[in-house]
């Protein structure tokens, strides 16, 4: 234990000595933060297009007349419908961009169709769920009707009947440009602690000094542990005031639940540390540990969406993403701050550490003795 | 006491032997020079010895205990001189003296006392709070001595402690070896300057292809060579000596030459000073001085091994 605490106070030393890592570990993100968070504001900020909509109706009269009440209700909220002739007709509109969305109700029992263009993604959206709170209502009353007619028709005649409500619109909270990045940038920075991981293990070989700690009475998995210990609370430090300044200077939002986020964070500087290490051990030649750890931190960001969301991009990149653990930690943190979500936590905790397992094995494999010599 | 038994030693890199099947014991309190040319073996004894690398045959005890059965001991009892400089350029010359000690169990006032201790023995102690990036070449060799010294080893391993230094470091060295050898440290020295190795050692191992050819005191091994004299000849300039030519002379083993000195090695038995002579006056080369001496242990390593040492 008291070696491992050698090697702690060591690691902490050095890395508090290289001013220059350090800063840049801690004004890399920031600057990134301020520019992309004032830069891209725009992109993140919703614009309202005029939201109108086409409609074909084949149904009973039933379900006309009832469509008519939400065509109507729609209209308070800044939905139009307008009613086109032909299927032909609708889809033209859409792929021609001239409407947001094209409804299309057929059949007796009815079926409702929903088209969209997703370049009005947002009010095709709004156009959606109004349309999903109609369906329901509809087949509410519809089942009404079969076993309460009396209460069907008082509930058709109640004048406060609102067949949209925009709430779940509304509660579908995203996040401005300033907490996007202010996340991304914080993201990113940590799994740089690759950084940290790699030279804690290169510097004994620069500086010869790894001869000494073999001859000397401690094992390696006290080096080992020391280094990450170490590492990690430099990573912390930094992470530390990242994540201050996004909050206090930038104006990022990072929800009411600090803790979890703060575990998923940690979770990320360990893995991001033992990758480092493991890195240091597995490649031989500096051009190749240089070349990983210059590649491997910038794609895991840019699928993380560090710059900007990938989500729009085709299904092919967006499932390529997921080998992303820094994609991972993205998601989960905006899933618990913007959606109460926790669903991701688990396995987003368990990639991370799994990795960290997997590195510090091969690490602890690899540590031959002439793995620390020069 | 035998601070160091090796029995047997075998170590093999793929299908070369690099040290085969040595034995040696060094007793407390000597100061043991290992010698020999490059790729002789003797890095690969004290890497062995230094818990850098397995061996695949032998036996060694430290201090009388096994050093694989129990390698905490012999760890805690070794001190390691590196053959290259060992230290952290970040960190002060105390803080680099500490941070090593502290890997040996000291703590608290007394890790700070003996590592200021050590760097007074190198004669660094003014310069504690100093970074080894500021120091000469000598000031590094010295710190990089200090830091195997605080933790009190028995057995301390020197692997070329003088390499590359201003005279003034090294003679301040190998002072301080002969001071730590007065304490009663056991010391195991190895060095391409023989006149060090001359000066300071008490034993002499000569290592050549993973053996040990020959141990002894210096004059123990300087006796080996007992059917050779040398001729040393020196003269203005060795610009026309052809040292194929004065081998060629009967009785001549082996030619040295350093500056405008040449050491001539010569079977005893065979009187070819004349010989000697008129080859330099039949070549016009004007002789300023001509002695003749017994072999020193130059000669010596040269006739076992057929190599200089700083070859």
């Amino acid at each position: 234990m008291r070696n491992i605490l050698n090697i702690f106070k060591n690691e902490l030393t050095h890395n508090f000595r290289s001013a220059k890592s350090m800063s840049m570990m801690i004004l890399l993100p920031i600057v990134f933060m301020l520019i992309l968070g004032s830069a891209l504001s725009k992109n993140f900020t919703p614009t309202m297009n005029k939201m109108e909509a086409i409609y074909t109706i084949q149904s009973d009269k039933e379900m006309s007349s009832t469509f008519e009440n939400f065509i109507k209700s729609a209209k308070q909220n800044g939905l139009t419908f307008n009613k086109v002739n032909s299927e032909k007709e609708g889809f033209d509109s859409i792929k021609n961009k001239k409407n947001i969305c094209y409804v299309k109700i057929s059949g007796n029992p009815c079926k409702i169709e929903f088209y969209k263009n997703a370049r009005f993604s947002f009010e095709a959206d709004f156009a959606e769920i109004s349309l999903s709170t109609f369906v329901q209502r509809y087949n509410a009353l519809s089942e009404i009707k079969k076993v309460n007619p009396t209460a069907y028709y008082r509930s058709i005649s109640n004048n406060s009947l609102d067949f949209v409500k925009v709430e779940t619109l509304a509660g579908k909270k995203t996040p401005d440009s300033k907490s996007y990045y202010g996340l991304t940038m914080l993201t990113m920075i940590i799994f740089y602690a690759m950084y940290s991981g790699t030279f804690s293990i290169k510097r004994e070989k620069y500086s010869r000094t790894g001869t000494r700690l073999i001859c000397s009475p401690i094992s390696k998995h006290e080096i080992l542990v020391g280094k990450i210990i170490g590492g990690l609370l430099i990573t912390i430090l930094q992470i530390a005031i990242v994540f201050l300044f996004s909050i206090y200077i930038q104006g990022a939002y990072w929800g009411t639940h600090i803790g979890i986020i703060i575990l998923i964070l940690l979770s990320e500087a360990i893995a991001a540390l033992s990758i480092g290490i493991g890195v240091s051990f597995i490649f031989k030649t500096d051009a190749a540990i240089y070349g990983i750890l210059n590649i491997i931190p910038m794609l895991f960001s840019f699928l993380g969406g560090a710059f900007f969301s990938i989500d729009g991009f085709s299904k092919i990149l967006v499932k390529i993403a997921d080998i992303s653990p820094i994609r991972w930690v993205n998601q989960s943190i905006t899933g618990i701050v913007y959606n109460n979500d926790y669903s991701k936590v688990p396995a987003t905790l368990a990639i991370n550490l799994g990795i960290a397992i997997i590195f510090i094995a091969i690490s602890s494999y690899l540590f031959k003795k002439e793995a620390l010599q020069p | 006491m035998k601070v160091v038994k090796i029995e047997g030693l075998t170590k093999k890199f793929g299908d070369v032997i690099a040290v085969d099947n040595i034995s040696l014991e060094i007793e407390k309190g000597e100061i043991y020079g290992l010698l020999g040319p490059n790729g002789a073996g003797k890095s690969t004894v004290i890497n062995i010895l230094s818990s850098l690398l397995q061996m695949d045959k032998g036996k060694i005890h430290i201090l009388e205990r096994d050093i694989k059965k129990d390698s905490y001991f012999s760890k805690m009892n070794i001190g390691i001189v590196p053959q290259d400089i060992a230290i952290y350029e970040e960190l002060s010359a105390l803080e680099n003296v500490m941070f090593f000690a502290s890997l040996y169990g000291l703590k608290g006032i007394e890790l700070k006392e003996r590592s200021i201790e050590a760097l007074e023995f190198v004669g660094l102690k003014d310069k504690k709070k100093d970074f080894p990036k500021n120091f000469s070449g000598g000031m590094k060799r010295r710190l990089n001595i200090a830091c195997a010294l605080a933790h009190r080893p028995n057995l301390i391993i020197m692997d070329e402690p003088t390499v590359g230094i201003d005279p003034q470091s090294r003679n301040h060295i190998l002072q301080s070896v002969k001071k730590l050898n007065e304490m009663g440290c056991t010391i195991i020295y190895t060095s391409h300057y023989m006149e060090e190795v001359e000066e300071i050692c008490t034993k002499i191992s000569i290592m050549d292809h993973g053996k040990v050819i020959a141990e002894g005191t210096k004059e123990e091994l300087e006796a080996i060579i007992t059917n050779t004299n040398s001729i040393l000849v020196t003269v203005d300039s060795i610009t026309r000596i052809d040292e194929n030519k004065l081998k060629e002379i009967n009785g001549v083993l082996s030619i040295e030459i350093e500056d405008n000195t040449i050491k001539i090695n010569s079977s005893k038995d065979v009187n070819n000073l004349d010989k000697v002579i008129l080859y330099f006056t039949t070549n016009n080369i004007a002789i300023k001085n001509l002695e003749s001496t017994s072999p020193d242990l130059e000669t010596v390593f040269l006739t076992l091994t057929g190599r200089k040492l700083r070859d």
